[in-house]
């Protein structure tokens, strides 16, 4: 038995069932991506579409007798896990309060816990962008969350470097670096959320002809990111661009920003 | 939209945990839905090694951006399987462009590795695999055969259609009749 559709879900539907088994070609993909950002992130159609079909397609994943793990599986995982450990006290705490705190059931967020984490994310990006001037995050707003000290320690630094990207509308995005280093933060301001359950991915580049690499997934909350990432010590170009759920191993849409370091 | 289980509402509190720097709550995800997860990856990739960093990857994916589960997209397991079947297809679709230049082949023995060994699975799991596969068998051939290239063989709805012979309408029109069945007898709805 099928379920009525809102009207123009029927080619989304046919779209979104291609693309969680993984059928749907580049121009196929293109077109689910418009339709979706078409739509807009509040469409409680596509929404259920994408969940339910998800799920079933899980199903199909589930259908398969376990597989057995290698014996140290877990604790190279966990040990990856803690080498990325400090992936962010600021991430975390943006996590904590859009998501945790409010039960993960997609409520909005208490007042507060909102102010906190827009003041977070406008203070990383200033201080990011005042980087090289005189002004830090130390003439911010006074009630620095604690999460925010690793991130301003580290654009505190005066070998610290920030590369930002050109302005999309009213989007503001940068990567505060250090050269020869790997630990990196990306902050930016009114991104626009992906559709679809996608996520922003940030890649580098340490030769202009060699491959873009991943540095990290971010999702912007109410707007804003502060996360931690991870980029080549010689890195040469930075990119960001939307990809599916848990992120992809090289890009598979067209950059939505990018810049040369 | 999805109606949350027992056991989704568990994965989500540790969803949260993990949010937190938990990482016994990330070893506990990864406990759980682990063997799933390298089993689809291992089917897909037919490489025991690399499925096993698929999915390693997968998990990791989680822990560096846990905002990027939404618990009204549906379950944690949904989402994992999903980042898993990702990468898994990305993987095989970048090595099958590399083989056509050096027309190597997968060693066979690769996909037989680990034959014998058992692995205990929990039980809302081992009902669930049981309910997919009645609900499998009850798909026509047809359909469901479009949907296994798919979704296992990690071919898009062009290659089938190649593949088989048949009008791309016709792979479309079973993939989507096949996932409207898959769905309607798999996913519990609320409301």
């Amino acid at each position: 038995m099928n379920r009525d559709l809102t009207p123009g879900h029927d080619r989304v539907e046919e779209l979104i069932v291609a693309d969680v088994l993984g059928g749907l070609d580049m121009a196929d993909r293109g077109e689910l991506e418009a339709t979706l950002t078409e739509h807009g992130p509040d469409c409680e159609e596509c929404a259920r579409l994408l969940a339910e079909y998800t799920e079933a397609a899980a199903g199909l994943a589930l259908a398969l007798d376990p597989a057995p793990l290698s014996a140290d599986a877990e604790d190279r995982l966990i040990g990856a896990a803690r080498a990325n450990a400090n992936d962010g006290p600021a991430l975390r705490l943006v996590a904590l309060t859009g998501e945790a705190r409010d039960g993960g059931t997609g409520a909005a967020s208490p007042a507060v816990v909102s102010r906190t984490r827009r003041w977070l994310a406008a203070a990383a990006v200033a201080a990011c962008f005042a980087v090289g001037g005189a002004l830090f995050g130390y003439s911010l707003a006074p009630r620095a969350p604690g999460g925010t000290s690793s991130f301003l320690a580290f654009v505190a630094q005066p070998n610290t470097r920030v590369a930002a990207f050109p302005s999309a509308g009213q989007a503001a995005l940068a990567v505060a670096y250090r050269p020869g280093q790997r630990q990196a933060w990306i902050v930016g301001s009114s991104l626009q959320k992906p559709s679809g359950g996608r996520t922003y991915e940030l890649w580098y580049q340490t030769d202009p002809q060699g491959p873009m690499r991943r540095a990290g997934l971010f999702q912007p909350v109410h707007g804003d990111v502060v996360a931690r990432v991870a980029i080549g010590p010689d890195v040469q170009a930075l990119a960001v661009s939307i990809e599916p759920p848990g992120g992809s191993d090289a890009p598979t849409t067209t950059p939505v920003f990018i810049t040369t370091v | 939209m999805v109606a949350p289980s027992h056991h989704d509402a568990e994965d989500r509190e540790l969803v949260l945990r993990v949010a937190q720097g938990d990482d016994d709550a990330f070893r506990e995800l990864f406990q759980r839905y682990g063997p799933a997860a390298k089993a689809l990856a291992q089917r897909i990739v037919r490489q025991s090694f690399m499925a096993e960093e698929i999915s390693q990857e997968a998990f990791l994916g989680l822990w560096r951006s846990p905002s990027a589960y939404r618990a009204e997209r549906g379950s944690v397991r949904g989402w994992l399987m999903s980042a898993v079947h990702h990468r898994a297809v990305d993987y095989v679709r970048r090595e099958e462009a590399q083989r056509r230049r050096a027309k190597e082949e997968a060693d066979p023995s690769e996909v037989g590795e680990d034959v014998g060994e058992v692995v205990v699975d929990a039980a809302d799991l081992v009902e669930q695999r049981a309910r997919v596969r009645a609900a499998l068998a009850e798909i026509p051939e047809k359909q469901r055969r479009v949907l296994e290239m798919m979704y296992y063989e990690s071919k898009t709805q062009a290659m089938i259609a190649a593949e088989l012979g048949l009008p791309l309408g016709t792979v479309k029109s079973r993939t989507l009749l096949g996932m409207r069945r898959l769905r309607t007898m798999v996913v519990e709805v609320a409301g």
